[in-house]
């Protein structure tokens, strides 16, 4: 790259001369209306937006103190028991309540979480078809073979890297040789945990280590 | 071709990231100076010699710490993330930089994007930059850092993402442009996900014409995103928009929906003031205002939260410190029937999401169980078509996406945008977030007048107005699906109703 002469010159005087600056504090730009509206206007306005509809309180458990919800607390058949707080936590693959008084909180936290997500009931969706995805209906019509051989097509040389070699391992903080290191005890087979951690991959044994080996450079 | 100042304004910014953000906490990383300086200068060198990559040469940018930088840690604010260093540059970062732009850092934000006001990462929270030393203000969320950044001038502009709001509102907060396009627009190749449905990529700027200046930049089908647009789609909703309105020119009056069920009991009085003169003054210019009902707003909310937290919960899962995160040694074993590996997953996941995060993950996991799947998650799924279908019944230009999109029931009765507020006050102070922080749901409810324009893909814009008080207030303007040139035109109007106060 060559550079001008002029140019660095003015560089270098800009950094100089903005190093001695002695910087005020922040301002912000002060605005201010151009316009001002008129009375009638205004009053046409005012009338529409007169009476607030309705108060997102209302949304609130009625535990909560801003809450201002009428509707009646949450059925008991919705609320979270320490079982389901415990199944909960193992499928999300987080760890148990340590103390009573967490486990506490947490099932309080979920019912709250819950009492406000139950206002959806409220609704009548009978026969509303789900939107699953905001996407061009315009264009849809039934998939076949040969669009996926297409499309499959179109997506090769397109991996989550554009056809660059990537390494799956580069980011991975234990791993020896070309493994991910897992530890576990010592004579433990893959068990469905295994598989629920590393979904591609064949399981081998180093020593005590379970590890996982990735077939390819561009596993997913 | 004049030449643009590139050099001076790379080197304002260098040097208010200096003085400032140790204060506001908006970057979390920023590359050497050097490197910013060079490119600066390469870029004032191609004005200079009339040959400069786009209108964005030579401009500094922010990027959000949930978007993909090569060679720069990607954090998502997140300790599982903390040390993550992505292979490759997200499709937009890498437009921006055929552009000649100059990604001068990375911003700080909500883990995960989870939160309304910057302040649940683990590099704590943004400050807003019209606190003082005497009381700080929250910044927004989940993009406080972007909007903190491109509102302290520590930058030209700032991408960010909104799921439910994320941008809109960290910019009203801050007193900048935030827009949030139409879904499937902007490629999110590189976004790390949060809720796949929802997901958009968004940009700050000082100015309405400086977003669309960046819109226009990034704005292509991307075949690396499956939930990128395609060509085809692309035309169709061009044809769509110029050939519903043909009459494009600057006198054109606008029919101006007001949605009356935004109107909450809990709007403050300068929110109010700013949302009711602002109307009034489009109304003196010539524009019809009309109350429109949107019943589906009540809703939304909670069926946003559903939808999001299921997908997140299910994104989130591939978290579990073998690939990414901190690896943790096995200490316990077999205990509460769980396996001694399952317990690692679990240690791992402890150390490295916040509590906001693991509060979501279970939320969303409980409505994808199988017994709440069809109450909740699909439910939820259904109150998505209604809202949808709401806007499609309120605006006089159909959705292109809808499969007869030819239909219009309301030509002649329909509106051309809504305008509303972002949120329901200016930004509150930080103490006070902290405060109400333990209680969930009590952050959930703010989020009533950004989710249902991502509910329906819509692109919204939150452009400042005057609020008569120190700190800034926003409006929001929606449109129909696609329809961001007329987006563009009316912000652009809003933002004219203000002159510098010299």
């Amino acid at each position: 790259m060559s550079i001008r002469r002029s140019t660095v010159r003015l560089f270098s005087t800009a950094v100089r001369r903005l190093q001695q600056d002695t910087i005020p504090e922040w301002k912000p730009i002060k605005k201010r209306p151009r316009y001002t509206p008129s009375e009638e206007s205004l009053a046409y306005v005012q009338a529409i937006l007169e009476k607030p509809t309705w108060s997102i309180t209302e949304l609130l458990p009625p535990s909560h103190l801003k809450s201002t919800s009428n509707s009646p607390p949450l059925d008991p058949r919705d609320m979270v028991t320490p079982e389901k707080l415990r199944h909960l936590l193992r499928l999300s693959a987080l760890p148990m309540p340590k103390d009573q008084k967490e486990e506490d909180e947490m099932i309080k936290d979920l019912n709250d979480q819950l009492y406000f997500v139950n206002k959806i009931k409220e609704v009548d969706v009978t026969g509303v078809e789900p939107l699953v995805a905001i996407r061009d209906e315009s264009r849809e019509k039934g998939v076949t073979l040969e669009d996926v051989i297409k499309a499959e097509k179109e997506v090769e040389g397109f991996g989550p890297m554009g056809g660059e070699t990537w390494d799956p391992l580069k980011q991975a903080k234990s791993k020896l040789g070309r493994y991910f290191v897992v530890e576990g005890e010592m004579g433990e087979g893959p068990t469905v945990d295994d598989e629920v951690m590393v979904s591609a991959g064949e399981v081998k044994k180093v020593n005590s280590l379970d590890t996982v080996e990735i077939t390819g450079t561009g596993t997913r | 071709m004049a030449a643009k100042p590139v050099i001076h304004e790379a080197i304002n910014c260098l040097r208010n990231i200096n003085q400032r953000n140790g204060f506001l906490n908006a970057f979390v990383r920023v590359p050497p100076e050097q490197k910013v300086t060079e490119q600066a200068l390469a870029a004032s060198q191609r004005y200079d010699t009339g040959t400069p990559l786009s209108p964005l040469d030579g401009s500094t940018f922010a990027i959000k710490d949930n978007i993909c930088t090569k060679d720069m840690v990607t954090s998502c604010s997140s300790l599982m993330l903390a040390d993550f260093n992505p292979e490759y540059d997200s499709t937009v970062v890498a437009k921006l930089k055929n552009a000649g732009a100059i990604v001068i850092g990375k911003t700080n934000m909500d883990e995960f994007g989870m939160g309304s006001h910057s302040t649940t990462g683990f590099h704590g929270s943004v400050r807003n930059p019209y606190s003082s030393h005497l009381s700080a203000y929250s910044a927004g969320g989940s993009s406080g850092g972007s909007a903190a950044a491109v509102a302290g001038s520590l930058c030209f502009g700032a991408l960010g993402s909104d799921t439910g709001g994320s941008v809109r509102l960290p910019a009203s907060y801050c007193g900048v442009v935030g827009f949030k396009p139409s879904y499937g627009l902007l490629s999110r190749r590189g976004l790390v996900a949060y809720a796949n449905s929802l997901d958009t990529i968004g940009i700050f700027t000082r100015d309405v014409r400086s977003a669309q200046l960046v819109f226009d930049c990034l704005n292509e089908h991307d075949p690396a995103d499956p939930s990128s647009l395609d060509g085809c789609s692309r035309r169709r909703i061009k044809d769509y928009v110029i050939g519903s309105q043909s009459a494009t020119n600057q006198s054109r009056r606008w029919d101006i929906g007001v949605p009356v069920d935004y109107n909450v009991a809990e709007i403050s009085p300068p929110l109010k003031t700013a949302w009711v003169s602002t109307l009034a003054t489009l109304r003196d210019l010539g524009h019809n205002i009309k109350p429109v009902n949107m019943p589906s707003t009540r809703h939304a909310v909670s069926s946003y939260y559903i939808i999001a937290l299921a997908e997140a919960s299910s994104n989130l899962a591939k978290y579990d410190g073998v690939q990414f995160g901190p690896h943790t040694a096995a200490t316990s074993r077999s205990t509460n029937d769980i396996s001694p590996s399952l317990q690692l997953v679990a240690a791992a996941r402890e150390n490295g999401f916040g509590k906001e995060v693991r509060r979501r993950i279970l939320l969303g996991n409980y409505s994808l169980t199988s017994e709440a799947m069809e109450n909740y998650f699909i439910h939820a799924q259904r109150i998505r078509r209604l809202i949808k279908e709401e806007f499609d019944s309120i605006f006089c230009t159909p959705n292109p996406l809808n499969p007869e999109p030819e239909r219009s029931l309301n030509s002649g009765t329909g509106v051309d945008f809504l305008i509303s507020p972002v949120s329901i006050s200016s930004a509150p102070n930080l103490e006070e977030v902290a405060k109400a922080d333990g209680a969930g749901v009590d952050g959930y409810i703010n989020d009533v007048f950004t989710v249902p324009a991502s509910m329906a893909g819509l692109p919204a814009i939150s452009v400042p107005v005057h609020g008569n008080g120190d700190l800034p207030i926003g409006l929001q303007v929606t449109a129909q699906y696609g329809d961001e040139k007329h987006l563009f035109e009316v912000a652009t109007l809003i933002e004219n109703l203000l002159e510098a106060d010299t």
